[in-house]
């Protein structure tokens, strides 16, 4: 795919995240809920994610190390819900 | 759509819920803030926010440079909810404004949804 | 190995995206269906991702799942500015 639409679109995608993790974290101020803490932690994450394989050279796209990052990110979100589950309401 | 998921999306306080259903008692008269806001007993600036907010959700219009406003829904479904409404502030009024006053807030509802075990308050 | 990576991301977003879906659909709250529509292809990002590197690593869809990913966190912020109170 031609390199300059697809950093576009990574740098696109990483600001969404970006955006969306700082809410999170707006709604973690005023709710105080630890689950939105977590979700902005993946949120940034996922953010710094997009960036990385962006950066990346070409041929390390393909390592899926880099993906460990987004698992990670996901894995904060699993969390996040068995936390919420696990706490007294 | 159900008469509870119209209320979350466009009627945030009971103040909204008033002033629509003032407007739509007279779908024919264009309406001033300040005649509404005394019509009502409400604070002009609060009625004048309230106002614009239902301008914005499609269901009343504004017109004029001092903007006068007058009860039109811009989708043949919104004014089949606005009738529903209606109808419900005639038979049932406690239950709808207990429906306004339950909304949780958008972000506690967020939180909400990942609970597994629901109380059974949160399921009506 | 990998592909185990992929569709446990998958999973986790199809998690969030039935749950967010689950409290629409009892509150009403226009946030979660926005960011439940926000899960659901993020969903599909991955099971994409999946598809590209694992079942067809001949065919390229690196431009797909670009796309998928950027309408996703799209929804999400639609959700997050014009419809949360």
């Amino acid at each position: 795919m031609n390199t300059t639409i697809d950093f576009f679109l990574m740098g696109a995608i990483s600001t969404g995240f970006a955006i969306a993790g700082m809410f999170f974290l707006r709604y973690w101020q005023q709710s105080r809920d630890r689950l939105f803490a977590l979700f902005a932690l993946a949120f940034f994450i996922l953010a710094c994610n997009r960036l990385l394989l962006a950066l990346a050279p070409d041929h390390s796209e393909n390592s899926p190390a880099l993906y460990l990052v987004r698992l990670l990110a996901f894995l904060i979100i699993l969390y996040a819900i068995v936390d919420k589950n696990l706490r007294r309401a | 759509m159900k008469i509870k998921q119209f209320i979350a999306e466009h009627l945030e306080t009971v103040d909204h819920l008033r002033v629509l259903l003032h407007l739509k008692g007279t779908p024919r008269t264009e309406w001033d803030v300040l005649d509404v806001a005394a019509k009502l007993y409400l604070p002009p600036e609060r009625t004048a926010a309230v106002l614009a907010q239902l301008v914005i959700h499609g269901l009343v219009v504004a017109s004029g440079e001092r903007p006068r406003y007058r009860y039109h829904p811009g989708t043949p479904e919104l004014a089949d909810m606005a009738e529903t409404l209606a109808e419900m502030d005639r038979t049932q009024p406690v239950t709808l404004i207990n429906m306004i006053y339950a909304q949780p807030a958008d972000t506690q509802a967020f939180a909400d949804a990942f609970k597994l075990k629901k109380s059974k308050e949160n399921l009506t | 190995m990998t592909g185990i990576v992929y569709l446990l991301c998958a999973a986790t977003a199809l998690i969030c995206c039935v749950l967010l879906l689950r409290g629409h659909r009892s509150t009403g709250a226009p946030l979660l269906f926005w960011s439940s529509l926000c899960f659901g292809l993020l969903t599909l990002d991955n099971l994409f991702l999946f598809a590209d590197r694992i079942l067809l690593p001949a065919v390229d869809l690196t431009l797909y799942r670009r796309l998928v990913a950027l309408v996703a966190v799209a929804m999400l912020l639609y959700g997050m500015i014009f419809k949360s109170k």
